[in-house]
């Protein structure tokens, strides 16, 4: 009979037990000050500049396909003018963290997980470690940093082009009446949804980092270990953004009601 | 001084080393020779707790380095430089990078100018000035090793660690690596420990040489104890002389 730990529920905890073990040491590396501020300028170049036109597509066009399908039903009921509340509403707080982070997840987690696993079986690691440099100051800090910090600033950008792009659908598109329209979206959509939207990008650029360094870190031998970390880290980083999302927004729901 | 005691490491169902003793003195340049794939390299990472063992312990000055965690072991690895199989130099980085790697995180800052300096020295001491601005990609392999050794020497370690520095290299080349092991070790007086098959770079490298067998050491002396040993197993892999069912 098969023991817990070789079963796929063994091994999943075995992962979840590393992952946070990897978070804590990141975590002692970040309050003892070791990121070198020109590898955590790069990586925040290479995740949040690098991102622009992935994020702005992405926001784009679900701006305007969420502002058309809310028109299309609303217009039934001749509710026209609140098109561009639901959108602002749906963008600030679930759809513009979740689809940056899962875009982010499918171009940045993949690279992080790819780069560092070449590195890991071209011994490149272990020569860091053989440099006295610890792994995790140098390859896992920067990455979570800047992914962090690269988030929500993108997630802000993919709402406002999101919410930009559905008011032009709306106005010049289907002929909403644009001042009751901006009206209404500033009415009901509140500053908290805003803030919602970056907790959670917050939450999600730690993940997505997290989770490539530690496919990254442990993947297996040549080019097919390489080739799985890669599929691995977004495949996973995908999973649990997507299930974080779920229980952050209740978490969130019911500290606010708690605070307001 | 580098001491390994009863060193037992397996990889699953497969042991690689069983009770491994050795002991290493300092200045001292030993040559651990034995087949491909039966665990030099193994037992050269253990020295520096890149692995660990199963059983057994590796002491380092007489400090026992192997429950160290991995922030413990960045001063005890402060003292080591090892030059790997297939070098592994940053490949992001140039070769001036690469060899400065070691001086720009270390805690003890250093200027620009001084980095420089001593990237070229480096870089001198194993032949090859002016590749600084060159990637990694751009270089051969014997090229890469000497690079990757250039890294290993900058900050002056007290003992350097050679894994396989001759493999897939022509035997001129081979024959400049061993030139430049001897030239570092009598210049920057460290302790050597190369791990090797190559027979000729053992014999010349080596103040001491110790056979690698059935995942033991087998025998260890002088380079000439074990070239004119009459032990069936040493004189097998001296003359390198295959089984008949390995020959089938």
């Amino acid at each position: 009979m098969k023991s817990l730990a070789d079963t796929w529920v063994g091994s999943w905890l075995v992962g979840l037990g590393r992952i946070a073990a990897l978070a804590r040491e990141a975590t002692v590396s970040l309050l003892t000050l070791k990121v070198t501020w020109r590898d955590l300028l790069y990586q925040i170049y290479f995740i949040g500049i690098k991102s622009q036109s992935v994020v702005i597509i992405t926001g784009a066009f679900t701006g305007m396909v969420l502002g058309a399908q809310t028109y299309f039903q609303f217009h039934k009921v001749k509710m026209d003018t609140a098109t561009l509340a639901v959108v602002g509403v749906s963008m600030c707080s679930e759809l513009g963290p979740v689809l940056t982070a899962l875009m982010v997840a499918g171009r940045v987690g993949a690279a992080i997980a790819a780069e560092i696993g070449t590195m890991r079986v071209t011994e490149q690691i272990d020569a860091l470690r053989t440099l006295a440099t610890h792994p995790v100051d140098y390859l896992v800090v920067p990455r979570l940093l800047a992914s962090t910090i690269a988030l929500p600033l993108l997630t802000i950008e993919s709402i406002t082009i999101g919410i930009g792009a559905s008011y032009l659908v709306g106005v010049y598109l289907l002929g909403i009446d644009p001042v009751y329209s901006w009206c209404n979206m500033l009415k009901y959509t509140g500053n908290i949804d805003l803030v919602f939207g970056l907790i959670k990008a917050l939450v999600y650029g730690g993940i997505i980092a997290l989770i490539g360094c530690y496919k990254g870190m442990t993947c297996g031998v040549g080019a097919q270990g390489v080739g799985r970390a890669t599929t691995e880290a977004v495949v996973f980083s995908s999973i649990t953004i997507l299930i974080t999302n779920f229980f952050l927004t209740l978490v969130l729901q019911r500290v606010a009601v708690m605070t307001l | 001084m580098i001491e390994a005691r009863q060193l037992t490491k397996s990889f699953g169902p497969q042991k690689i080393l069983d009770g491994v003793d050795l002991r290493i003195e300092s200045g001292e340049s030993v040559a651990i020779i034995g087949r491909s794939g039966g665990g030099k390299s193994v037992l050269l990472k253990h020295l520096i707790a890149l692995l660990q063992p199963d059983s057994g312990d590796v002491l380092i000055d007489g400090e026992s380095i192997v429950r160290m965690d991995e922030r413990q072991l960045l001063r005890i690895r402060e003292k080591f430089g090892m030059v790997f199989q297939g070098a592994a130099l940053f490949d992001s980085m140039t070769v001036a990078e690469n060899v400065a790697f070691p001086l720009v995180r270390k805690k003890k800052k250093h200027t620009a100018a001084e980095i420089e300096k001593r990237v070229a020295r480096a870089l001198e001491v194993v032949d090859l000035s002016g590749v600084q601005k060159k990637n990694p990609a751009e270089l051969s392999g014997g090229m890469r090793k000497r690079v990757g050794l250039a890294r290993a020497i900058v900050y002056e370690p007290q003992i350097l660690l050679y894994d396989e520095p001759t493999t897939g290299l022509d035997p001129i080349v081979s024959d400049s690596i061993d030139q430049l092991i001897i030239r570092v070790r009598d210049q920057f007086k460290v302790t050597s420990v190369v791990v090797t098959h190559d027979m000729r770079s053992a014999r010349r490298v080596g103040n001491r040489v110790m056979l690698l067998h059935e995942k033991r050491i087998y025998a260890h002396g002088t380079p000439d104890d074990i070239f004119t040993s009459h032990d069936p197993v040493v004189r097998q892999f001296i003359d390198g002389v295959a089984d008949a069912k390995e020959t089938l």
